[in-house]
């Protein structure tokens, strides 16, 4: 769906290189990398918010934008009097008419995205009410309310407990194969990462490439290897 | 027969003569009779002059002349020539006009508020200094006219710097002449002006012919019928200010046998009305005094809503003072003022003069 | 939750329309019901005195606090005025430089003329930092900047004005819903009219920029597109006020906080109609107080709307729980 080939990331200069690395529908995409290796850079780029470096981006689709990109960011504060239901709402915005009104099939899809998340005793409060992982799911929820073919998340488990940073990743890889959209997500845990997602995008800094391996051909020596090479694995 | 004539003759001539003395008597007495804001007292070798803060009638300044050292004053031991003067009110060039002590003025505040055109003669050529208004003068500009007397209209404040000023040998004396309620009380100030410029005398007649001819104007047309209803002023922002029943100006109007509409308010400075209450009592007066505009067109610039009153409607009967003049003379000339205001506002006398400080607006 | 707006809003209107016709009619003080055609001085009272002042009061006060709600909602800060883009100080530097030199002969129409063009030729200032500025704080701090330049260069002037020019501008600045004439009304209408229009198609993008200019981006606003009409409508609408009542302070800053008290929401559908009703009930009743004590004292306009707005921000921001 999305054919990334030689191009390079960065704002002023060069952070890393992309030989070949294709986005494909129905499956979860991990990026894992360095601090400061351009995670957000390249999601902000896959974002169209910021051109590459050099060379283009591929899209199959020729959609608005907006039909076919949404962004997650990792942490939403909640906006006083602002009910969770109408934070997702704002997801199916594409989709409404010039004065942003609602039909009732928006509102279907809506309550049956916040159904199958288990949002529901949530929707009638403000979104400064609810705790932080609750807003990370909301946010997950108005993402695939805008229905789009690709869905950014940058670090979206970043602040959240275990518990929550299980659950989510587990709404991700559930989202990808119920509605058939691809979603790339930005993570530091490399461990649940293995578990849950379909491949893994590793930034190598000292080469300057991001290289795209599924999950059956990698391991976790192999990740720190090439992403963070002066780790040591522990043995526990 | 010739006996009897020239008889007569010679006693007229020093009948005259006698009414001349009597009129250096009461200079010698110095009674005030009209102004409430100054005191002349006469002793032996000096006189003495009070001015009277108005506020809580204390003595705001006093000093004295001395009577073998003309041109002159004593303030708190210390001498000041008034050889020449700081005027910062048009009305002091009226009065020293009157005096014929002109020369006198070394600065005044804006050339733009003199109507006296030698002053603004020589003010373009830089004789008198133009320094703008007490706040805003700089006092390096005093100080570089050399001038040891400061005269202005009084606030009941200090003259900015005034501690400043004192230690260069300059006094700044507060003229209270415009808080005076009577014309002639106003008028009166002629006699302070005198003692300052060594002219007591001339201004002790001038004064005297005034009030006479002022109180004689006042008594022909004591009995005229009362005048229409006028008004007078203009709105400022959202409010008019009137003059106040007690005030200079209400004084004028009664002796005019003028209706005037706020006769019965309170004060001797202005009240403030809202435009509705103007409206609802002035709308169908006849007369409109100080509009504060120049023609009725720019009336109407400044305020649409003024067309809403008759007087103006009908485009007779506003009449707008000349600002310069009026500020200079109208103090010192209040007779004329008197007759304007009279022959304003009574049209069935028919008098065929022409008007002096008003101007009837188009 | 709609049926509660409804009654909340029928009140407001129903107060709404009682205050109106006791202003039309003479505040407090004057009631005082009279024929509108009547010739009488009541009649003509009411005609050319009331009747544009109550209508000015009215779209003053709904002008000025949609453009505080405009801009409290793109900069995303409760404390943002209708004159935190510097427009209103393009008016008054300009009527400060129409003053200065005629003094107290300049006429009405060149006071409004001198507000509307600096409220014009600043818009124009703005729009052209707002391509240059990519974020909204920017942009913020660019407007705040230019408002407190212009004051000094507005001080500069009064120093060197008459003191007939510096009591003009003074009394200029107390604010006033008197000045407008008759004659006027039709045109002020058509500019509220179409500010008002326009409010119809901002319902959407103001509802995205709830979440901040990045999400409402992803979600299909386009922010330069959205930049430029709000500098626009808030300029129609705040330069509007300015020309004709001169500027008038807090209103644009206390409503739009108000009203998200009172409703409760952040569907600007309702925000917009309700700060149309509030900020015209809280002008009106500013001016009533006015009125009813205008025979006695007199009060300008600014200081009853700062009397009682800064004290509804205070309360405002001690009841709010800060989450930041």
């Amino acid at each position: 769906m999305i054919e990334i080939k030689e191009v390079e990331i960065g704002i002023n200069a060069n952070l890393f290189s992309i030989d070949k690395v294709k986005l494909e529908k129905g499956k979860l995409y991990s990026l894992i990398g360095k601090n400061g290796s351009g995670k957000s850079t390249f999601l902000r780029t896959l974002g169209e918010i910021i051109p590459p470096f050099k060379g283009k981006i591929h899209w199959e689709v020729n959609s608005s934008k907006e039909q076919r990109i949404s962004f997650v960011t990792s942490k939403f504060d909640g906006v006083e009097y602002l009910t969770t239901y109408d934070y997702i709402a704002l997801g199916r915005a594409p989709y409404t008419n010039i004065f942003g009104k609602l039909k009732s099939e928006d509102h279907d899809f809506i309550k049956n995205i916040c159904d199958k998340l288990n949002l529901n005793p949530l929707l009638d409060k403000f979104t400064t009410e609810i705790s932080d992982g609750e807003r990370q799911i909301a946010s997950i929820a108005k993402a695939i309310c805008q229905d789009t073919e690709l869905i950014i998340l940058d670090e979206p488990i970043a602040f959240l407990d275990y518990e929550n940073k299980i659950k989510i990743t587990q709404i991700l890889a559930d989202i990808t194969k119920q509605r058939n959209c691809c979603i790339i997500h930005s993570s530091h845990d490399i461990d649940i990462s293995l578990i849950k997602v379909d491949e893994l995008l590793i930034i190598d800094s000292i080469n300057k490439e991001l290289t795209q391996y599924p999950i059956e051909k990698i391991n976790k020596a192999m990740v720190l290897n090439i992403a963070f090479p002066n780790v040591q694995l522990l043995d526990i | 027969m010739k006996r009897v004539i020239c008889t007569l003759f010679f006693g007229i001539i020093l009948f005259g003569c006698n009414n001349k003395k009597e009129i250096y008597k009461s200079d010698k007495n110095q009674n005030i009779e009209f102004a409430k804001h100054f005191k002349i007292i006469k002793k032996e070798n000096k006189t003495i002059v009070s001015i009277i803060h108005p506020d809580n009638n204390t003595i705001d300044k006093s000093f004295y002349i001395d009577k073998n050292e003309p041109n002159t004053i004593w303030y708190n031991d210390i001498k000041y020539h008034t050889n020449t003067i700081i005027s910062f009110s048009s009305t002091f060039i009226g009065l020293l006009d009157k005096l014929n002590e002109l020369d006198r003025i070394k600065a005044v505040d804006d050339k733009n508020l003199i109507f006296n055109k030698e002053i603004i003669k020589k003010i373009n050529n830089e004789i008198i200094k133009e320094l703008g208004s007490p706040e805003t003068a700089s006092t390096k500009k005093i100080i570089k006219t050399k001038s040891e007397l400061i005269l202005f209209s009084g606030f009941g404040n200090e003259f900015p710097n005034e501690e400043k000023l004192k230690k260069l040998n300059i006094l700044c004396l507060p003229i209270y002449d415009w808080k005076e309620t009577h014309p002639l009380g106003k008028a009166e100030w002629i006699k302070l002006f005198g003692l300052l410029t060594n002219k007591e005398k001339e201004a002790a007649i001038y004064f005297n012919n005034l009030k006479k001819r002022y109180l004689k104007l006042k008594n022909t047309y004591k009995n005229a019928e009362l005048s229409a209803p006028l008004f007078s002023g203009s709105v400022i922002g959202d409010f008019w200010y009137l003059p106040a029943g007690e005030s200079y100006i209400a004084r004028l109007f009664k002796d005019a046998r003028i209706n005037y509409v706020e006769k019965n308010s309170p004060g001797t400075g202005s009240v403030s009305k809202s435009f509705e209450y103007c409206l609802k009592n002035f709308k169908k007066a006849k007369y409109w005094l100080n509009p504060g505009s120049k023609s009725i067109k720019l009336m109407i610039d400044q305020n649409e809503k003024y067309k809403l009153f008759d007087a103006l409607k009908q485009k007779t009967y506003c009449y707008s003072h000349n600002p310069n003049l009026y500020w200079e003379k109208s103090a010192i000339e209040p007779d004329s003022l008197l007759m304007d205001i009279i022959q304003i506002s009574h049209p069935e006398l028919n008098l065929k003069r022409e008007l002096y400080f008003y101007k009837k607006l188009y | 939750m709609r049926k509660k707006y409804s009654l909340l809003i029928s009140l407001l209107i129903t107060a709404l329309v009682l205050l109106t016709i006791l202003h039309l009619n003479g505040g407090f003080n004057s009631w005082n019901l009279t024929d509108f055609n009547s010739n009488s001085t009541e009649g003509i009272i009411l005609k050319e005195l009331h009747l544009p002042r109550t209508i000015m009061v009215l779209i003053a006060g709904s002008s000025l606090s949609i453009s505080g709600l405009l801009m409290q909602t793109y900069f995303n800060n409760p404390l943002a005025g209708p004159s935190i883009l510097g427009i209103s100080s393009g008016s008054n530097l300009f009527v400060a430089i129409t003053l200065m030199s005629s003094g107290i002969f300049s006429s009405n129409f060149s006071i409004i003329s001198a507000a509307i063009i600096g409220a014009i030729f600043f818009s124009f200032i703005i729009l052209g930092f707002s391509l240059k500025v990519k974020s909204t704080t920017s942009l913020l701090i660019v407007g705040v900047m230019l408002s407190a330049f212009t004051s000094s260069i507005v001080q500069l002037i009064q120093a060197e004005s008459t003191l007939d020019a510096l009591r003009s501008f003074t009394i200029w600045n107390f604010g006033s819903v008197q000045q407008v004439q008759l004659d006027q009304i039709p045109i002020i209408l058509i500019f509220f009219f179409i500010g008002f229009i326009s409010l119809i198609f901002l319902i959407k993008p103001l509802n995205l920029l709830v979440v901040g200019e990045n999400q409402a981006e992803f979600l299909g606003l386009n922010p330069k597109k959205i930049r430029w009409i709000l500098i626009i409508i808030t300029s129609i609408f705040t330069g509007l006020v300015t020309a004709f009542c001169g500027p008038i302070s807090f209103v644009g800053l206390a409503v739009p906080n108000l009203v998200k008290l009172i409703f409760k929401t952040t569907n600007h559908k309702t925000l917009i109609i309700g700060t149309l009703i509030i900020g015209s009930l809280f002008l009106l009743i500013c001016d009533l107080l006015t009125y009813s004590l205008e025979d006695l004292i007199s009060i300008p306009l600014n200081s009853i709307t700062s009397l009682f707005g800064a004290p509804i921000i205070i309360w405002i921001i001690i009841r709010k729980k800060w989450h930041d």
